[in-house]
């Protein structure tokens, strides 16, 4: 019979471990590489319109499309005049959600500035339309009322937002610009306590002009 | 070996659950509590409300809107609460951004709403506070500092919820 000689630390180890999940308890200890931000494309059962979810850390932000007809309604509702409403309507509006999905007193806040993504379509790059365009624009031109405009600045996400790891979430729409239809790639960029994060999205697109047939968007 | 890998999958999956969970009716707790900007705003049956007629009490303020979704998802969890923090004397008041009586008063019979809303009609209110998106909510201690915010909803009577803002009561009041 031979006799098997071990590491005092690897007795320990054996006294410890049963030998057949030691495996299992070592991937605990092999150190992993920081995962690829996770990018899901869903597409409503009910309306055909599709749904962009970004998942990275504490971050979960989605981005989901909103027809050209419910952005005018419900601005044309608010006080708007026609020819505003339709040109907010027009330009690649989503409705987005925000979220720090983290655990308090581990996750770090996230803060996000929408001034600093990247819409990248047709060749060139610009960050998205921010409220702040929009309402400095109608302040000028006495276009939209201000009654419209607060509807228009507490409808639409903010620009600037820390969200903390205790439930912290916000809905709002947000326009990227192109036109109906066009597709479009997206750099989110946001922050993690003091570190920078960044995520390109591919191959968004802005909604159409009507609600898609839903045998087109089936596979 | 399969079973213990499942075990130790779902161990890790309900851990994971878990901690997903408990940070969802939390608040946040503001660092050296700066003083809440004071307001005069109307409330729907015409009365008058200053910030600083709740001084010495405990006060919950929630920006909200009728067409805003988190807004009419935590409303009926603010009612129950409310029922249940007004005997302690911790007041809340819900401060509608930009909208007339005409659009809030038929929203209230479907999404009722038992404690005062204010008007702030042309927004000047919620200008003043840190208020970035609505929802969002103060807790204001009995000295008139902002304690604890909440961005975005909340399930206003969670119990963990619920224990921060009568902790705040306990410590504050003499």
């Amino acid at each position: 019979m031979i006799e098997r000689h071990y590491p005092a630390a690897t007795r320990v180890m054996r006294a410890i471990v049963p030998l057949r999940i030691l495996p299992i308890c070592l991937l605990f200890l092999v150190p992993t590489p920081p995962a690829l931000p996770e990018v899901q494309r869903q597409t409503d059962a009910q309306t055909g319109l599709l749904r962009w979810t970004l998942r990275e850390g504490p971050l979960r932000f989605d981005l989901v499309q909103r027809l050209p007809d419910q952005t005018r309604a419900f601005f044309l509702a608010r006080g708007f005049p026609k020819a505003e409403a339709d040109r907010l309507a027009e330009a690649c509006v989503f409705q987005a959600i925000g979220r720090n999905t983290g655990t308090p007193g581990q996750a770090p806040a996230v803060h996000i500035d929408l001034g600093q993504w990247r819409v990248r379509a047709g060749g060139s790059e610009a960050p998205p339309l921010l409220k702040e365009q929009w309402l400095d624009d109608w302040g000028r031109s006495g276009a939209v009322s201000p009654p419209a405009r607060l509807a228009f600045r507490w409808a639409t996400f903010p620009s600037v937002q820390t969200f903390e790891p205790r439930g912290d979430y916000n809905w709002g729409m947000i326009s990227f610009g192109p036109p109906p239809g066009a597709s479009f790639d997206l750099e989110m960029v946001w922050h993690e306590g003091a570190q920078r994060r960044s995520a390109w999205i591919e191959g968004l697109q802005c909604p159409p002009e009507a609600a898609p047939r839903l045998e087109e968007t089936r596979p | 070996m399969i079973r213990t890998v499942v075990l130790l999958t779902l161990l890790l999956a309900g851990l994971s659950a878990a901690a997903s969970q408990t940070g969802t009716h939390l608040l946040t707790p503001i660092p050296d509590r700066p003083a809440a900007p004071g307001f005069e705003l109307r409330d729907m049956d015409g009365g008058t409300h200053r910030l600083s007629d709740y001084r010495g009490r405990v006060v919950i303020v929630n920006f909200w809107a009728t067409w805003c979704p988190p807004c009419r998802r935590e409303l009926p969890s603010m009612n129950r609460a409310w029922a249940k923090l007004n005997d302690d004397g911790i007041a809340m008041l819900a401060v509608n951004v930009g909208e007339t009586e005409d659009v809030i008063f038929p929203f209230t019979a479907d999404y009722p709403i038992d404690f005062p809303v204010l008007l702030d009609e042309d927004g000047s209110v919620t200008e003043r506070w840190p208020v970035r998106g609505i929802p969002t909510t103060f807790v204001i201690d009995p000295e008139g500092r902002i304690a604890y915010r909440a961005i975005g909803g909340r399930e206003w009577d969670d119990p963990q919820l619920l224990a921060a803002v009568r902790a705040l009561h306990r410590t504050d009041t003499p």
